[in-house]
Formats: C-alpha cells, sequence, structure tokens
C-alpha cells in the first residue's frame, strides 16, 4: 500500500508504524500472503476458500462477519493470495467506503460500485473490453448523464470511448460518496432500470470471465459498517436482487445483522470470525496456549522481540481479549509511553500504563447501567439480549467468543475497574 | 513552595505530559507521513486553547501548519471539500474543534469516510467535551474505532491563550503574522457552494447569516473587501431579524477589520462602536478598538479604549499590552515596560508583550535583555514573524551576521511567502559576500512579489559582486521601472552608473550619474535633499564591509569602533536605518528627526569617510559616578575618583563624558591616538572637537593620511566642500594603499558631481577605478570597509571600550576590554571593566570570574574596594545575597570609610533581592 514496507521493526519508531490498527495486510505483488499475516487456530476463512473453491452452478454468495477488530478485512485479503482461489477466480477486493457514502447505504450503490469497481480493476490491469461492451456502457452512461449534469466531468469526447467510461465511474462513485443530492438522482436513473444495471454487471463479469478464463469474485468491504436497518433493507428486502450479479461475491456484514431474526434464511451461507480465545469461560487464569502463542506471532512478526519483555508481551496479549485491534492499540500506546520514558524495552509498566489508558477510555463513556450490564456479564459470560448489549459489543466492552458454544465476557481491561 | 504554588506545579506536569502524547503520536504520525485521529478532552476551553496554543507552536517548529476548522451547520459539507482538497495533507495537521449539536452528525460521517483520512494521510485532533465524547463513542463507532488515543486535558484556571487568541483573531491579518491558513479561496468556494443551497425558507436565518458571516470573513481575507462589507452587511441584517444582538456585534467587529483594510479608518472605528453599542457586554470589543487606534496612530483614543477595558477587568493583558505599545510609541519607555510586565504577570503565557519589551529593551540600548525577550515570546507563540525579525535587525546591527541570516531564516519557517524577509536576507547574505545566496534570496523575494522594487534593485547589487555586470545593469533598469519614488530612482541611476563604470562604460555611467542628479530636488541645505526615505533605508542593502580582504589593509589604521561592520555612528545609524525592515515602523520618525539635523547624500555617506571609523584616544582617567542599579537610581553618591592610569569606572557609573576632565587628559604624542579621538567625537557628532583631534594627529605627523581623509570627511558633513576637496587631494596623495586612494578619489568624484562637475567627477572616477579596478564601480560597499584592530595598546583599548559602554554598546565594549586583557594580561582595570561589560550581557558568571581576577591585580585597596562593590552589585543581580553582603562588607573595609548611604542602602536592600 503505497510503498508501506513490511519490515520488522528493530526500534520503537517503526515499531509506532508496524502497530498501526487498521494497517491493511494486502498479499504482496508476487501473489504471496502479506509478511505481516498471521493464521489462527481453526481459521474459518479456510471454511470460506473451501465454500468458494467448491462446485457450483451459479456463481456463489457469501456474507462473512465479525465483532470489530477482529481481522475481517485482513482475512479478506489474505483470500486473494490463496492460490486455489487466484487459479478459479479473478477476484478483486475493495471498501465500499471508497465507492459511496455508508451512512446512506443503498442496495443500488452497492450494485453500481459492483459494476464500476469491476469495469476499472479489469481495465487497471491491462484487461480490454470488447467494443460491443464499451457501447452499450456507453449508451447507459449518456442516460445518466443526460439526467445528470454533475457528471458530465467524465464526459470527454475525444478520448478513447474505455477511458471515458472509466473516468464516468470513478466521477459517478466520487459523487455518491460525497454528494447526496447526486447520489439520489442517480438512485433514481437506476432504480428505473434496475435490470439494465445487473445486466451490465453481468456483461462485464462475462466478459471478464471470457477473457481471463476465472469467475470474477469480489471481495466487499465494511458493507458490515451501515446500521442495522440499512443493512436489512439491503440483504433483506433487496436479498434477491443482491444475489442477482453473475459473478461470485462475499460481502462483510456486520454481527448485529448475522445474529438479526432476519438472517436466518441466509445464515447457512454465512461465516463468522470469532475473536482469539485466550481462556474459556469462566476460566480466565487457565490461558489457551494455542490462542496466545497467534498472538504473539501477531506481535513477533511485527517487531524483534528484544524491544519487548515476555512479561509485557504477555500482559498486552491478556489486556487485548484476543481482539487483533485491541492488541495493536495496547501495544503502540505501550511503545509510546516507553519511547518517552526512554527505555530500550516495553516493559509491563508500560503494557499497563497502555490497559489503564484504556480503562480510562471506558470509565468517560460508560454510565451506571452500563456498568451493571457488564458486572453481569463479568459474572455470568453469557450474552442476555439488552438495548444496551449491541452498543457495548461495538465498543468492545463486551466481547464475545466461540468454543463449543458462544459465550462472552467483558474487556479484559475493565476488570479493575469493577 | 506554597501549596497553591505546588498544585499548579502538578497541574502543569500533567498538562505538559498529555500534551507530549498527543505531540508525540503526531510527531510519528508526521515522521511516518501517515494518518492520526486524536480526541483530545476536557471541559475547560481555556485548557484547549493553552494546548491548541503549545501545539501549534511545536508542529510550528516541524513546519507543518495548523488547519483549525471550527465545525457548524455547513460543516459537512466543508471538510468534505477540504479533505479533497488535500489530496495529501502533507505539512498540515487538522484542529477540529466543537461547536454544538451538529459535530454528531460530522463526526459520524468523518468515521464513516475514513478512508479519506487515511488515503489522503490526514492529522486530525479533535477537540471535545466529555459529553461529546460519550456522544461520539457511540454515535460514531467508525471514528472511535480509529482513533489512535483519547488524551484528557487537566484543567488549568488560565485565561491567556483564550485572550491570545482573541487578539490574535482580530489582528493577526495586519502585517504581523504569518497566515495560518492559506486556503481562504477554497473555503470561499465551499461556503458560497453551501450558502446557494441555503435558501431561507429550507435554513433558519442564524444559520445564513453566520455563513454569511463568515464568507464576509473570508473574503476579507482573500482581499475582496467590497464584497466582504456586502456580505457583512447582509449578515446584520440577519442578525436583526433574529434579534441577536451578540452576533450583531460579531458581524460589526468583522466590518471593523473590512473598513480598516480599506483604509477606511474612521469607519473602522465607528463599525466598533457600533460593535459596542449592539453588545455593551462584548468588552473584547474596546480592546479591538484600541488596536485599531493603535494601528491609526490614534494614541489617545487607544488609551482611552483600553483603560476602559481595564476598568472592567483591572488584570486584562490585552489591555496593559495595548497601554504599554501605546507608551512606548510615545517615548515612555518606563511606562511602556511597566505596562508590558503587568500583561505579562497577568498572562504569563502571552507572547505579545515580550515582544514588545523587547522594542522596549530596544529603545534602551539593552539589546542582550531584549534579544532575551524576543526569544520568549517566540517560545510561546512559535507563529510571530516580528520577534524573529527583530532578533534579526540585532544581529545585523551588532554585525553578528551569521546569526541574523539564521534568524531571518527562522522567520521564513514562519512565513516563508513574505517577500520583504527574503530581501533581507538577501541583504545580510551580502555582507557576507555569500553573492550567490544573495542572489537566491532576491530572485525569492521577486517571485513572491514582481512589483517589489528593491528586490530588483538589490539583485542587480549581488550580480555586480559576481561581476554579472549585464545582468546587474538590465535587473537595475528593471529597479528603474517600476520605482516610482524620485529618491527610490536616485538610489538606482547611482547604481546603474556604478554598473556602468565597472564596465569602463564611462559615458552611460555618467549619463545615469546626472539622471540621479537631475532628480535631487533643490534644499537648503545640500546633503538633506537625497536624505532617503525610509523606505529606501528600509530595503537599501547593508554595504558590504568585507570586500577587500583584511590582510590589504595597513596598519596601523584605524580600527573600528564595534567592529569591523560598523564604520561610524552616523553609518551604524544609516546602516541601521537601511536594515530597519520595513514592518518595524515604530520609530522610523524619531530616527528621522534625530538624523535630520546631519543629513547628507547617501552616495557620499557611504564613501570612503566611513571607512574612517572612529577610534578612542583618550589617555584619562575616568571620572567614575555612582549610578545605582534598578532601584538604588535615587541614591546617587559623589564620584568615585580613580588612578589616572585605572581608566576604570563603577559598573553603576556610567561617564557621561570621558573628555569632561580635560585636566586629567594626559597628551599624546601619538597622532593614531588623535585621530581616533577625532573619531570619537565625530561620532558623538562633536564636530569642532572632531577637528581639533583630527588637527592634532596631523600636527604630530604630516604624512599621516588618515586624519586628512577624517577631516575631509568631517568638513563635508560641515558642507564645506573646497575643504573636504583640497583635503582629499592632500590624503590621495598620502595614502599608500592603492584601495586607499582609490576611495578617496572616488569620494571626490561625489563631491564633483554634487557640484555639477561633471568632467572633474569623471576624472576623479576614472583615477578611482584604474587605481582598483577590482573595485571599480563597486565602492559603496568597499570604501566603508574598515579595518581590523590592530592597535598594541591596552590603553586604546580601555578607552574604546569605556568609550562603547558610554554608548551601553556593551558586546563591543567587552570585546575592547577583552583586548585590553588579552594585551595587558595585568591591567586590574581591563578585567574590572569587561567584567562590567559582561554585567550589562547579562553575563554573571563570566563577570564574577572577571572581577575576582582584577581583584588579584589591584594593588590599591580602594581600587579593590570599587571592584568588591561591584562584585557585590552582580551578587545581588544573582540573589546571592550571602556573597553581595560579605562583597560589600569587604568593599566597606577596604575603602576604610564608613559605611555611606549607598552602601547602608544596598545592605537593607538585600533583605528584598529582586533580580530582574
Amino acid at each position: 500500500m503505497n510503498g508501506f514496507e513490511y519490515q520488522k521493526a528493530t526500534d520503537f519508531d517503526r515499531a509506532w508504524l508496524n502497530f498501526e490498527l487498521d494497517l491493511p495486510l494486502k498479499p504482496a505483488a508476487n501473489g504471496n500472503a502479506n509478511p505481516f499475516y498471521i493464521s489462527r487456530p481453526g481459521n474459518p476463512i479456510n471454511e470460506l476458500a473451501d465454500a468458494l473453491l467448491a462446485p457450483f452452478y451459479r456463481p456463489p454468495k457469501f456474507f462473512f462477519s465479525g465483532h470489530r477488530g477482529c481481522g475481517k478485512s485482513t482475512e479478506l485479503q489474505h483470500l486473494l493470495s490463496n492460490s486455489d482461489i487466484q487459479k478459479k477466480y479473478w477476484p478483486i477486493n475493495f471498501s465500499i467506503r471508497e465507492e459511496t457514502d455508508i451512512i446512506d447505504l443503498d442496495f443500488r450503490d452497492v450494485l453500481l460500485a459492483i459494476g464500476s469497481r469491476l469495469f476499472r480493476e479489469y481495465r487497471k490491469k491491462g484487461g480490454e473490453l470488447p467494443e460491443q461492451l464499451l457501447k452499450e456502457l456507453n449508451g447507459w452512461k449518456g442516460k445518466v448523464e443526460k439526467q445528470i449534469s454533475t457528471i458530465l466531468d467524465g464526459r470527454v469526447s475525444d478520448i478513447e470511448l474505455g477511458a471515458s467510461i472509466d473516468a464516468f465511474f470513478a466521477n459517478a462513485g466520487l459523487k455518491m460518496k460525497l454528494e447526496p443530492a447526486t447520489r439520489v438522482e442517480l438512485r433514481q436513473i437506476v432504480e428505473t432500470d434496475i435490470t439494465g444495471l445487473i445486466a451490465i454487471i453481468n456483461h462485464i463479469a462475462a466478459t471478464i470471465y471470457s477473457q481471463e478464463r476465472r469467475i470474477p469474485l469480489v471481495l466487499i468491504d465494511d458493507m458490515d459498517k451501515p446500521d442495522l436497518e440499512k443493512a436489512r433493507a439491503i440483504f433483506h428486502d433487496r436479498r434477491e436482487i443482491m444475489m442477482q450479479p453473475n459473478c461470485a461475491i462475499v460481502y462483510t456484514v456486520s454481527s448485529a445483522l448475522f445474529y438479526s431474526k432476519e438472517f436466518d434464511s441466509i445464515r447457512d451461507q454465512a461465516l463468522f470470525l470469532p475473536n482469539i480465545n485466550l481462556y474459556t469461560a469462566g476460566n480466565e487464569d487457565h490461558h489457551l496456549q494455542e490462542g496466545y502463542r497467534t498472538l504473539e506471532k501477531f506481535v513477533s512478526v511485527r517487531v524483534n522481540s528484544s524491544l519487548i519483555d515476555p512479561s509485557a508481551l504477555n500482559a498486552a496479549i491478556s489486556y487485548s481479549g484476543g481482539v487483533f485491534r485491541e492488541l495493536a492499540r495496547i501495544v503502540r500506546t505501550s511503545i509510546g509511553r516507553a519511547r518517552r520514558r526512554k527505555a530500550v524495552q516495553l516493559e509491563l509498566e508500560d503494557v499497563e500504563w497502555a490497559a489503564s489508558e484504556i480503562r480510562n477510555e471506558y470509565r468517560r463513556i460508560l454510565d451506571k447501567e452500563d456498568l451493571k450490564l457488564i458486572r453481569k456479564v463479568n459474572e455470568n459470560k453469557k450474552l442476555e439480549f439488552n438495548d444496551r448489549l449491541t452498543p457495548l459489543l461495538q465498543l468492545l466492552a463486551i466481547l464475545e467468543y466461540r468454543d463449543q458454544e458462544n459465550w462472552c465476557d467483558i474487556h479484559p481491561v475493565l476488570r479493575k475497574m469493577l | 513552595m506554597t501549596t497553591s504554588e505546588a498544585v499548579q506545579q502538578t497541574h502543569a506536569n500533567a498538562f505538559n505530559e498529555q500534551i507530549e502524547i498527543i505531540r508525540e503520536n503526531l510527531n510519528l504520525a508526521i515522521r511516518w507521513n501517515r494518518s492520526t485521529v486524536l480526541l483530545v478532552v476536557s471541559n475547560s476551553e481555556y485548557a484547549c486553547t493553552d494546548a491548541e496554543s503549545a501545539l501549534g507552536n511545536s508542529l510550528s517548529e516541524q513546519g507543518q501548519k495548523v488547519v483549525r476548522i471550527q465545525l457548524n451547520a455547513l460543516s459537512t459539507t466543508w471538510v468534505t471539500a477540504l479533505l479533497e482538497k488535500f489530496q495529501t495533507a502533507k505539512g498540515h495537521v487538522f484542529f477540529l474543534r466543537r461547536s454544538g449539536s451538529e459535530n454528531l452528525r460530522i463526526f459520524t460521517w468523518l468515521g464513516h469516510h475514513k478512508d479519506i483520512l487515511v488515503r489522503g494521510r490526514v492529522r486530525l485532533v479533535i477537540w471535545l467535551t466529555t459529553a461529546e465524547l460519550v456522544d461520539l463513542a457511540y454515535q460514531a463507532p467508525d471514528l472511535w474505532d480509529f482513533r489512535q488515543h483519547v488524551i484528557e486535558l487537566p484543567e488549568m484556571p488560565s485565561q491567556e491563550y483564550a485572550l491570545q487568541e482573541a487578539i490574535e483573531s482580530a489582528w493577526q491579518e495586519i502585517g504581523e503574522y504569518a497566515d495560518p491558513f492559506e486556503g481562504a479561496e477554497e473555503e470561499i468556494r465551499v461556503h458560497e457552494s453551501a450558502l446557494s443551497n441555503l435558501t431561507e425558507k429550507e435554513e433558519p436565518t442564524s444559520a445564513r447569516a453566520k455563513s454569511l458571516l463568515t464568507l464576509g470573513i473570508l473574503n476579507w481575507r482573500k482581499g475582496n473587501l467590497e464584497k466582504s462589507i456586502e456580505l457583512l452587511e447582509d449578515a446584520i441584517k440577519a442578525a436583526i431579524r433574529t434579534e441577536d444582538n451578540w452576533f450583531e456585534a460579531e458581524c460589526f467587529n468583522a466590518i471593523a477589520l473590512v473598513k480598516f483594510a480599506q483604509g477606511k479608518s474612521d469607519e473602522a472605528v465607528d463599525a466598533y462602536k457600533q460593535a459596542i453599542k449592539a453588545a455593551p457586554d462584548q468588552i473584547f470589543v474596546w480592546n479591538n478598538l484600541g488596536n485599531l487606534c493603535l494601528k491609526i496612530m490614534r494614541n489617545d483614543e487607544a488609551t482611552y479604549a483600553f483603560q476602559k477595558t481595564l476598568q472592567h477587568d483591572p488584570k486584562d493583558p490585552i489591555a496593559w499590552n495595548g497601554l504599554g505599545t501605546v507608551y512606548y510609541r510615545i517615548g515612555y519607555i518606563d511606562d511602556a515596560i511597566s505596562a508590558y510586565r503587568q500583561a505579562i504577570e497577568n498572562a504569563p503565557l502571552l507572547a505579545q508583550p515580550w515582544s514588545g519589551l523587547g522594542d522596549a529593551y530596544v529603545n534602551l540600548g539593552r539589546d542582550a535583555d531584549a534579544i532575551d525577550a524576543y526569544q520568549k515570546a517566540i517560545g510561546l507563540n512559535k507563529g510571530l514573524v516580528a520577534p524573529w525579525l527583530r532578533i534579526a535587525e540585532i544581529y545585523s546591527r551588532q554585525g553578528r551576521n551569521r546569526e541574523a541570516i539564521k534568524t531571518y531564516q527562522h522567520a521564513l519557517v514562519v512565513n516563508p511567502k513574505d517577500h520583504q524577509i527574503w530581501n533581507e536576507l538577501g541583504l545580510v547574505l551580502l555582507k557576507i559576500n555569500s553573492f550567490e545566496e544573495a542572489t537566491r534570496a532576491f530572485l525569492k523575494a521577486i517571485e513572491l512579489d514582481h512589483s517589489f522594487g528593491w528586490a530588483y534593485s538589490n539583485l542587480a547589487l549581488a550580480y555586480s559582486h559576481r561581476s554579472m555586470y549585464l545582468d546587474a545593469v538590465e535587473t537595475c533598469k528593471k529597479s528603474l521601472q517600476i520605482f516610482t519614488d524620485d529618491n527610490d530612482k536616485i538610489v538606482a541611476w547611482d547604481r546603474l552608473a556604478n554598473f556602468y563604470r565597472a564596465m569602463n562604460n564611462y559615458d552611460k555611467a555618467m549619463q545615469a550619474y546626472q539622471s540621479a542628479d537631475r532628480l535631487k530636488k533643490p534644499a537648503a541645505s545640500p546633503f538633506s535633499e537625497v536624505l532617503p526615505p525610509t523606505t529606501l533605508l528600509e530595503s537599501l542593502p547593508t554595504l558590504s564591509t568585507e570586500s577587500l580582504p583584511v590582510e590589504n589593509r595597513e596598519p596601523p589604521q584605524v580600527p573600528p569602533l564595534k567592529d569591523e561592520e560598523d564604520p561610524s555612528t552616523e553609518g551604524a545609524e544609516l546602516n541601521e536605518r537601511i536594515n530597519t525592515p520595513a514592518w518595524i515602523f515604530h520609530h522610523e520618525e524619531q530616527s528621522m528627526e534625530m538624523s535630520s539635523s546631519v543629513s547628507y547624500p547617501k552616495e557620499l555617506l557611504s564613501k570612503v569617510e566611513m571607512r574612517n571609523l572612529p577610534y578612542p584616544q583618550m589617555i584619562t582617567t575616568e571620572k567614575t559616578k555612582e549610578e545605582p542599579m534598578n532601584t538604588q537610581e535615587a541614591l546617587k553618591i559623589p564620584p568615585t575618583y580613580q588612578a589616572v592610569s585605572s581608566l576604570g569606572f563603577s559598573e553603576e557609573s556610567i561617564p557621561k563624558d570621558p573628555f569632561e576632565n580635560t585636566e586629567e587628559i594626559t597628551e599624546s604624542r601619538d597622532p593614531e591616538v588623535w585621530n581616533k579621538k577625532g573619531n570619537i567625537h565625530f561620532q558623538n557628532r562633536e564636530y569642532d572637537q572632531a577637528i581639533s583631534a583630527y588637527n592634532k594627529a596631523i600636527e604630530l605627523n604630516s604624512a599621516f593620511g588618515w586624519p586628512y581623509v577624517n577631516l575631509a570627511y568631517t568638513y563635508l558633513n560641515l558642507g564645506k566642500y573646497p575643504e573636504a576637496t583640497l583635503l582629499y587631494q592632500k590624503s590621495a596623495s598620502l595614502l599608500t594603499k592603492s584601495e586607499e586612494k582609490a576611495a578617496v578619489w572616488n569620494n571626490l568624484g561625489n563631491i564633483y558631481r554634487h557640484l555639477n562637475e561633471y568632467e572633474n567627477a569623471l576624472a576623479a572616477y576614472q583615477t578611482a577605478d584604474e587605481l582598483d579596478p577590482q573595485n571599480a564601480g563597486r565602492r559603496d560597499n568597499v570604501e566603508i570597509t574598515s579595518l581590523r584592530p590592530n592597535s598594541h595598546s591596552a590603553q586604546v583599548w580601555l578607552e574604546l571600550g569605556n568609550l562603547f559602554f558610554k554608548s551601553r554598546s556593551y558586546n563591543e565594549a567587552a570585546k575592547a576590554y577583552t583586548n585590553a586583557v588579552e594585551i595587558d594580561p595585568m591591567s586590574g582595570w581591563a578585567q574590572s571593566n569587561l567584567a562590567m561589560s559582561l554585567v550589562f550581557l547579562g553575563k554573571y558568571q563570566e563577570a564574577v570570574s572577571a572581577y575576582r581576577k582584577s581583584i588579584e591585580l589591584f594593588s590599591s585597596a580602594k581600587d579593590k574596594a570599587v571592584t568588591w562593590n561591584r562584585l557585590g552589585n552582580i551578587y545581588r543581580k544573582m540573589n546571592d545575597e550571602d556573597s553581595a553582603r560579605k562583597a560589600y562588607q569587604t568593599a566597606a573595609v577596604l575603602s576604610n570609610e564608613k559605611p555611606n548611604l549607598l552602601t547602608r542602602t544596598r545592605f537593607s536592600l538585600l533583605g528584598n533581592c529582586y533580580a530582574n
């Protein structure tokens, strides 16, 4: 990503960089896995890969869920480096954020984004689209431009047709993302001819398949970010349409949607990426070595082990609750403290300080009712429906785990607060 | 430490720790060019403002610009456009400030569009209250996830930065501060777009009014003044409809700024009065009015306005600062210092009063204190340009050119687009013969402002130094096309003539000289007519004094007064004024007045005379007087006489006149000494005494050329051209070095020109150029070269030091005394006086050491007593009560006198030590 060098850190400054919270772990240019990527015990992504590699009649659609910070984006990107997937599929991965406004996400936006990205990515990778398809797309583009003058920027008469459509899609995406008025107009146009849009997507997908002999696979990240209502409207109310594109698609969905009643009918096509188990329910003193080893590896691929005292590393892992992003946050915050005190090694006291900082953040945002619920969860390790449950899961104040059955616990830094 | 102090210290430590966390995160994000979002939580506006300011300074040091975004109803669109504009936010850190319920929507939006933040490498600091933090965590979960750190600021009970912001927000655009955000055009576009979507039916009038006010201010910043007024008047109408008096007053405040920018000062004052009428509770408007009155030189009204503020709040630091400026302006320097100190006491972190204090110290000749004050101002607000420039000016004046250059470079970090600073930098670079760098600096000044004539003119000078005469001629011609003022043109024509001379094109040179001379208006005094105007003085380069290598100069000529680059009092004054940047306008008129009695054409002044720098010649015993420091000023005691040979005087006694006790002057038989003595008198504008001294030198050695030169120059200053001409001719026959002869001939040429005797002028110039072809046409820059001091007489150096000390040039005094010490390490008075000058430079420890050495060297108990007294004074300054008491007691014992009033007073004051 823009020349980021995935180098193991030998000093705190570089280590600070390597623990960036949302550091994207795209596969290397040669298709190999990212050097910072680590697999996890019983990785569910393998299940998804298997499902994608299985024979199908129509290109499959899958749903990929998980709590915030558990590594969904990383796993999706890692899927791109799977050689079997590469053989069978022509895969692309993008965040829906890049294409539209996820606050106001609509099924039409998603479809437009799929078509747009397929077209642009294929051209970007040097793919040639037949004249017939370009003319078809140009006709559709002309129809849109006729009604929405603000996207006219993309129409340049004296340049090559493909580039013109490329520019149109890019510009439309930008407008969709940032200009509510244009978004509404564009949706109205798409609404009147939704089958036309699906046909265009399918035409592009078919063209790619015919030329690459691989089925387009679209991995859409950040689809779990819109609120539950919007997600329902897309994946429940417009489920049939969302299954129409003639390419394989993996949609990310929120855990809230995953657990909703409306999702029952498609749950068999869904996969949940859990947090890493560091202990079993109710027995937090009994560390699960597999989980600890996984998170140790998460740290050790990024930073030289001489920079972290083992006890500090152990504490950081414990405080992370098995959530990758939380571990990155704790280590990064601890590094900051170690730097300030000009230490040569990250010590336990640095990790304790970082944990206390995070605890203070929760102290500021949790109210009495939240604390009551947290205490309850701390005692019985069970998820019980409560209005406050969703926001507390979202804030990672409560973390969900899976082994034989689902159970939950509070964020480890909160224990000292109770 | 009291409990209160301890609490404050704890507060400060906690605050600083939190700032350090923010700073560290930002620094690392900047280092790695990564995005980061920091949430800073505080319920105290003051704490946030303090933190913003501290961070702003730190970021500014790293060349980062802080872009402050105040969120309001329009901000989603605004933020979108802004962030999109910053395809890469490199060099910028965004501070987002809260402003009500709209925050949430924007935070949610930002979280959802965090890809823009990541892609653009946006570094964002969001300032929140605790309640807002809670809302953000729940309602903007994406942004919450993306946060790097939540930093809670301890609440600090200080108001200085809020006030600082107030003063800056009102006046920062008027020349003294770097523009904190250059995206005004983009902002305008975005706001206009947003405003066009806001029909009155759809949106509350208040939102529209706010938008109009914002647009009005942005247009003002952009210089679209008419448009600005139009928008602000619409905003006022909207404010009236909503009956929002407070907002109406804000609009009038803005109108005042625009009117001022339009040059309609009266209307600006009226606008402030309207603001006061609309919202009498807005006390800060009085300060704004005061500041405006200051700018338009209405000092009485400014005083009234600031006093009005002080009636409401006797501790208001802005008002005290303003009053300090008024007092300074009208010459009440002590009152100014007192007012600035009040401002500092009430707001120790406010930068402006420190800057004002620096100005006041400069006025008193206390350069070291001034530099300290300016540095404090800079430490508190890295965005201030003026203190940098003033420090640079001091360095430049003191001949500390390298330091001046560094300081200008610092100023350019703050404001890299100021063509004046580039020009000033170029001028100092010229001084140190860095002609290529000077060329680059002037080119940069031109790039920034194509209509800046002086940059062209100075660039031409730089070219000429590089022997690029064709370029110099062309560039000089460009400056002539730009200049509209005759005085500017005169200088340019003169320069052009010099360039032609250097090219041996005497016809064109004389034509250019004639063009210059035609522009010189007739005046009562032939020398006053071409006194360069302020603008010229501000822009002219300081003439280089290093063009000729020192080794080419023959000793023992006239050593410098201050150093090799500070030729004479007049020269220094001229140089100082030449070097005074345009933005330092405070005592231009004053200095013009001061110099009006001795005015002369620049082309004459800048010639050979200036090389003959005055030197103290006296061999005398100083009659010293006790001049108590600080509070003891009134406690005068009879002067302490020192041994005839001692030459020392108390640090508390700045001698009024080194020559006043003529009976004590030992008649020197050394013509060099008399020549130097003449220079001292010349410096002091005591021309008759100077003439006597030079004549004495000639009497003692009629073959000594320099007294003739100096005498000629003195006559020139008195308008006696025939005498000057004859003396120059005589000196030319006596001087031995061809460069020196050339300089004299050049000066003769100047006199002939002045007398419209162009043929003689041509001949004189040609003679000069033949004698010194390397510097043909460049003598403006080379002939003022002074020689390095080479006197081997400790006595001369000691006297010279005394004279520098008398003129409050403590650095130079210290240098002279150091030379005296080097030549005669056994001179107790050399050590003692060196110590005294070090005291005035604030170098107390070094001074103590020198005093102790001098005590060892003195044999006379009386001399020792004087020095023990001085030592006591330093210890007192250092708040070392015990040592001070012992020193005074020793002095009292050695002097074998009963403790006098001063001594007793000193002892009593020791219980009340106060280090300034």
